[in-house]
Parts: structure tokens; sequence; C-alpha cells
């Protein structure tokens, strides 16, 4: 086997007890050259053999710190990605909550503005109800002073009306058009769900294809 | 001879040993369950087609890993070993070490490889088929 070189350097000293052993035990084995021949072949097998299993012991301990390494920067990297997600979820529910109330503000002032206009055209109609109803009490009280007094009652309680029926109107309006939103929710998750139910479907169908062939 | 074809699982990489149309390659990653088990299997193949091989044909065997763990990477010199006696008959047997362009790691463990036995390496630089960087997302 090719010794490596640099790239074995940290492994040389993992491995530096089981080299100077290896190399002991050779020059030991030249000293003893006198032994039986077959004992001295038996015991270079087994140091030829030891020297492979120590070679190929470095060789793979160097693969395994190598890949160790590649698989915690992995880890770092999913880490850090997984960090970036979950800030990228948190920013997207706070930005998704800010558009909600908005939406819910939008929502507010659409249906002010409508009831707004309702209450002015109620105001309209019932100034002409008033006018009318003025006129029929002058011509039953005959100009007392009264008519007068009760023209103006009239109109302030017509008057004093307007704010609270442009709130009930508008908290009507805006009831309903959360309703609808709810409704348009609702159904977008709906066909979401069906969606999905299908693409699933669709898979089950294609595994049991492939599973036939 | 009959081809070897392993499909690759989350955890063994895909095989494909086919002397008909010439393709060699191990792709993918390699921890198994059974290391033992699925490396005998390929083993056993070379051992059979060492055999039958004729001398001065070509042999490329193409690794293309992005992990494997200690006991493929034991595997994988085995397989190696059988490639250096298969090239020992005459047959042009060459190595090709594929790895990804910022995968140092698994360079050197094919330049090690390469230190380790006697055939030839060719290491190529693979294309990134799918960007595992998240950047483009965000």
């Amino acid at each position: 086997m090719k010794d490596k070189g640099s790239n074995n350097s940290n492994n040389n000293k993992t491995f530096e007890k089981e080299e100077r052993f290896l190399q002991e035990f050779k020059e030991r084995l030249n000293e003893h050259s006198e032994c039986d021949p077959e004992v001295q072949a038996l015991l270079r097998h087994a140091l030829t053999q030891y020297e492979n299993l120590l070679q190929e012991t470095k060789l793979l301990t160097n693969i395994s710190d190598k890949l160790e390494k590649k698989a915690r920067a992995q880890r770092f990297k999913l880490q850090e990605q997984r960090e970036r997600i979950r800030k990228f979820n948190r920013e997207l529910r706070r930005k998704n909550q800010e558009l909600e109330q908005t939406i819910e503000a939008l929502t507010k002032a659409r249906a002010g503005r409508k009831a707004t206009t309702y209450v002015l055209f109620l105001a309209l109609v019932l100034f002409v109800i008033s006018e009318l109803i003025e006129n029929k009490i002058d011509d039953m009280l005959q100009g007392s002073s009264w008519a007068n007094t009760i023209s103006w009652i009239l109109k302030g309680f017509i008057a004093i009306l307007f704010k609270p029926v442009e709130s009930l109107l508008e908290n009507y309006f805006v009831k309903r058009a959360l309703a609808e939103e709810q409704k348009r929710k609702s159904q977008q998750k709906q066909s979401q769900r069906e969606l999905l139910n299908e693409v699933q479907e669709n898979k089950k169908t294609k595994t049991k294809k492939i599973k036939k062939l | 001879m009959n081809a070897l074809i392993i499909e690759a699982t989350n955890d063994t990489p895909k095989v494909v040993f086919d002397p008909e149309n010439n393709i060699f390659e191990i792709l993918g990653n390699s921890y198994p369950e059974n290391t033992t088990k699925f490396y005998s299997k390929i083993l056993e193949w070379l051992d059979e087609y060492k055999n039958a091989v004729q001398p001065g044909s070509d042999f490329v065997l193409k690794f293309s890993l992005d992990y494997f763990n200690t006991s493929s990477a034991k595997y994988i010199l085995e397989v190696l070993r059988v490639v250096e006696e298969i090239r020992k008959k005459g047959v042009n047997a060459v190595i090709q070490w594929h790895y990804l362009p910022d995968d140092s790691d698994m360079l050197e463990s094919g330049q090690d490889y390469e230190s380790s036995v006697n055939l030839p390496f060719e290491f190529i630089e693979r294309e990134d088929e799918e960007d595992d960087d998240m950047d483009d997302f965000f």
C-alpha cells in the first residue's frame, strides 16, 4: 500500500503505538533470523497481515473522520436553515396578522361609509315625513304656539336618532362583511382540502400501478 | 452474464452492473442496516464477473456517492480490491470517482482510496442536480 503522506499525519499520530509495535517486531524478527524457518515464515506472514490491517484501519479512520465532518457540517447547515424557516414563519405570521387587521379596518371603514349614506338618505326621508307631519299638526292646532314646539321636538328627536341608527347600521354591515369573509375563507379551505385529497388519490393510484408493474 | 441492478433506497445506493451495456455504477448514499448482506451481493457478482471477463475489455466503475458509513467504506475498499484483481487479468479497469463541486471531503476520500489500491482513478466533478441550498427560497 502507498502512503498518503500529509493527509495521514493526524492518523499517524493516532496509530503511533501500533506503528512502533510493528517497527519493533520487524527489527526483532530480523535479529532472530536464525530461528526455525517455518516459524520465521509464519511470523513474517502474520506481520504482513498486521501491517495491511493497520494500513486499512488508518485508511478507514481517515475516510470516516472526513465523512463525519461532512455530516456534522450538513447538520449545522440544516439547523441554520431550520432557524431561518422558523424566523420566516414568525415574520409571515406577523405580516398576516397585520394584513388581517388592515382588512378588518378597511371593512369597517367601508361599512361606516355605507351606513352614513343610508342614514343621509333616511334623514332626507324623515325630513320630508316630518314636514308632512308638521303641516298636519299645524292644521290640527290652528296656529297654536304648541305647534312650533312639537315641530322642534320632532326635529330634535330625528336628529338625536341619527347617531344610534348610523352605529346600528354600521355594526350590521360590518357583521355581514365579516361573515362573508369567513364564508369565503372556509370555501377556500374546502377547495384546498379537495385538491389535496385529489393529489393523494392520484399518488395512491400511481403507487398501485407501479406495484402492479 | 446477468446484470446486477439494485434500486436505491434512503440508505442504500443504486447499483447497476450491466456488462451487456458496459455500465458499472454505484450511486447515492450508503449506510445500509446490514452492510455485509448488501455488499456481499456486489462482491459475489464481481467475483463471477472476474472469472468471466475477457482480457483487453474495458471496465469503468463509476462511484457517485454523497455519503457512506464506516462499514460501507470498508466494503468499498473490498470492491476496489476485486477490481484490482480484474485489472490484473488484463482488463482496462478504471475507477471514476464523481463528487459535488463543494464536497472536498468526498474528493479526498476518493484520493485516499486511490492511494490504497493499484488502480487508475478519474476524479469527476458532477453537476449539482438539486439545489439543496434554500437561499432561492428566501
